[in-house]
């Protein structure tokens, strides 16, 4: 019996952030993390990501905001939050004592409104960085979403880049065929980082009564279904930037799943749907991972980064 | 935190937050159909569900891969020891799948969750309180729990009305239990079929609802004590257009009502936020929602708009 191989390294740092493993929570499945810290030990996880934030609270969409589809749901929650203020209030208090890093998504209606919140957000003790949802309507350009559009979301990027001294990332829409001019164009602005990818906007219909399933008829499409989609977009995305970091998200259910987004250009991911499925979800995957890494032989998680060889 | 006793003479609708529950697995025991289309489901690892109480409910998920993908919600029907029971109706394919369970199958368990009913009044004061329980179809599953308990506790039978109605006889499920509870029972079906085994003058034909109106409202050749108002509370679980009409009539009887609700839910914990009850505001709490898996499923009937 030869002795136990050293337990695997699993340590990322994520464009600023030191990060005690790969796997972070994505924004609106994890709640602020008090909600499911009974299930898992947060402090192995390398971030959590907040629900979206906006200056003031929201009271979200009416019902009904989800439904399944075939390995997936589609929400349209219509990001309700608990505002700034709310989150610096009855939050923060929880979240700064999680042994994790905070990432707080923030979103605003307008430009302004980005900036604002953007700004507000980094100034609070306990927020280690920001992540920037870009999929929120431009109600200045009749809802179009501000992050479909490569120069507006550069100018966005670099409006909220100025006021935020913190690191921050922007979380890609898939809504579009150019998923690397997005990428660009957040990049150009001042991102740090990306989270790549949002929800796809999808439809789902009750053929009975003939009318869309969620109120809202489209909503953003989740969970297992949209894994190979999201793989090829970190793919694309990290072959045009090799050097930005990725943080992948898109139906990641497993430890192989875990690995299958680090060797598409990943750096870390976040792990969405499934905590919805099992509270513990991201502990259990984590779990997976180093599983994965010592039955593999391999003694640092880095090493799958980007390490995906030609078909 | 909730007021966890009676109070006074006046019935009390304190809640008690759903709180230590835990995910676990546990093993399917057996299942038996008790109408078409409906089953009772019973597991182990009852004790990891030691603190339901009525009207709690759980996430359940078999090993069903990723399609389904979500955990479904279910009252508990009953816990015994060891051994949790759900009382459960095939509406689509995740309840489909439930009805293909075999005994040894492992089962995903959130739970408890939600808040329950407030508890039953204990005995010494059982006697000033009228529980009207009335359920629809599977809405039995945790008034029957409910029932239960207010018997183990010791309640006369003046103290507990048990209606139950379905749109037929043969979705009359548990009737044996529902009788076992001592509760002055009226059952109704929607086109007057009667149980097998039982004559006519056991069923009411139509709503359940048209008699809770009857109890509440005609007491001239009624056989039974009026019902006083201020010692009386409705309990009730069913569908949505039966809980409206419910809460119609408690809200006319002026009669405290207690309805748990249905929700569209992806985690049953808060954190999806798929299951919003419109609210009416009050200054305690201006949300214009609620949701009915930590603020429900069990709601006090003047603070919601029942969807």
């Amino acid at each position: 019996m030869s002795a136990p191989a050293p337990a695997p390294a699993l340590a990322v740092r994520f464009a600023g952030l030191d990060c005690t493993s790969p796997v972070w929570t994505a924004s609106g499945t994890f709640g602020y993390a008090a909600e499911l810290a009974p299930h898992l030990d947060l402090r192995r996880l390398g971030a959590v990501v907040t629900k979206g934030i906006s200056p003031k609270p929201r009271a979200g969409n009416r019902p009904p905001r989800i439904c399944e589809t075939a390995s997936g749901m589609i929400n349209s929650i219509g990001l309700e939050n608990v505002g700034v203020d709310g989150l610096a209030e009855k939050k923060l208090p929880f979240l700064r004592r999680a042994g994790t890093h905070v990432v707080v998504n923030f979103f605003g209606e307008t430009f302004d409104e980005y900036v604002d919140c953007g700004r507000r957000l980094a100034a609070l003790e306990g927020v280690d960085a920001l992540e920037m949802n870009v999929s929120c309507p431009n109600i200045d350009k009749g809802g179009v979403e501000f992050g479909v559009v490569p120069e507006v979301l550069r100018r966005l990027v670099r409006a909220c880049r100025d006021a935020i001294p913190k690191p921050l990332f922007v979380k890609l829409t898939p809504n579009t065929s150019d998923i690397v001019a997005l990428a660009r164009a957040a990049v150009e602005g001042g991102a740090d980082g990306l989270s790549v990818i949002n929800t796809i906007t999808a439809l789902a219909i009750d053929a009975r009564r003939r009318r869309p399933r969620i109120a809202t008829t489209y909503g953003g499409l989740s969970g297992p279904a949209i894994k190979p989609i999201a793989l090829r977009m970190v793919h694309q995305v990290h072959r045009a930037l090799p050097d930005v970091p990725i943080s992948g998200i898109g139906g990641i259910t497993s430890g192989e799943d875990v690995v299958e987004f680090l060797l598409a250009g990943a750096t870390t991911v976040q792990v969405g749907t499934q905590s919805f499925v099992e509270p513990g979800a991201a502990g259990r995957i984590l779990g997976e991972l180093e599983e994965f890494l010592r039955s593999e032989s391999i003694s640092d998680v880095r090493e799958l980064i980007g390490a995906l060889r030609s078909g | 935190m909730g007021d966890r006793g009676a109070g006074g003479g006046r019935p009390v609708l304190g809640y008690v937050q759903g709180v230590n529950s835990t995910y676990h697995t546990a093993h399917v025991r057996d299942l038996h159909t008790v109408a078409p289309g409906t089953f009772v489901v019973a597991t182990d690892q009852g004790a990891r569900l030691d603190a339901a109480e009525p009207g709690q409910f759980v996430m359940l998920r078999p090993d069903w891969g990723r399609d389904p993908l979500l955990p479904r919600a279910f009252s508990i029907l009953r816990r015994t020891g060891d051994r949790v029971e759900y009382l459960i109706k095939v509406m689509g394919r995740g309840t489909a799948l439930l009805a293909r369970l075999q005994p040894g199958d492992r089962i995903s368990v959130l739970g408890p969750l939600g808040r329950p009913f407030p508890r039953p009044i204990p005995a010494p004061d059982a006697g000033v309180v009228t529980d009207v329980l009335v359920a629809g179809g599977v809405g039995l599953a945790p008034l029957l729990w409910y029932a239960e308990q207010v018997q183990r506790g010791g309640a006369t039978r003046a103290s507990l009305h048990f209606l139950y109605g379905a749109r037929r006889a043969a979705d009359l499920v548990l009737l044996e239990d529902v009788a076992a509870t001592g509760a002055d029972v009226i059952l109704t079906t929607e086109d007057g079929s009667c149980p097998p085994g039982r004559g006519p003058e056991t069923v009411v034909t139509g709503r359940v609802t048209a008699a809770l109106e009857r109890l509440l409202f005609s007491r001239p050749g009624s056989r039974s004590a009026p019902l006083r108002p201020e010692t009386t509370r409705i309990l009730a679980c069913g569908p949505n257009p039966m809980m409206r009409a419910v809460a119609e009539l408690a809200q006319a009887a002026n009669v405290p009502c207690l309805v748990s609700l249905e929700g569209d839910m992806a985690c049953g914990v808060g954190v999806c936020l798929g299951c919003p009850v419109p609210s009416v505001p009050s200054p305690r709490d201006p949300r214009p929602y609620r949701y009915c898996c930590i603020d429900g499923p069990v709601f006090d009937a003047r603070e919601i708009v029942i969807p």
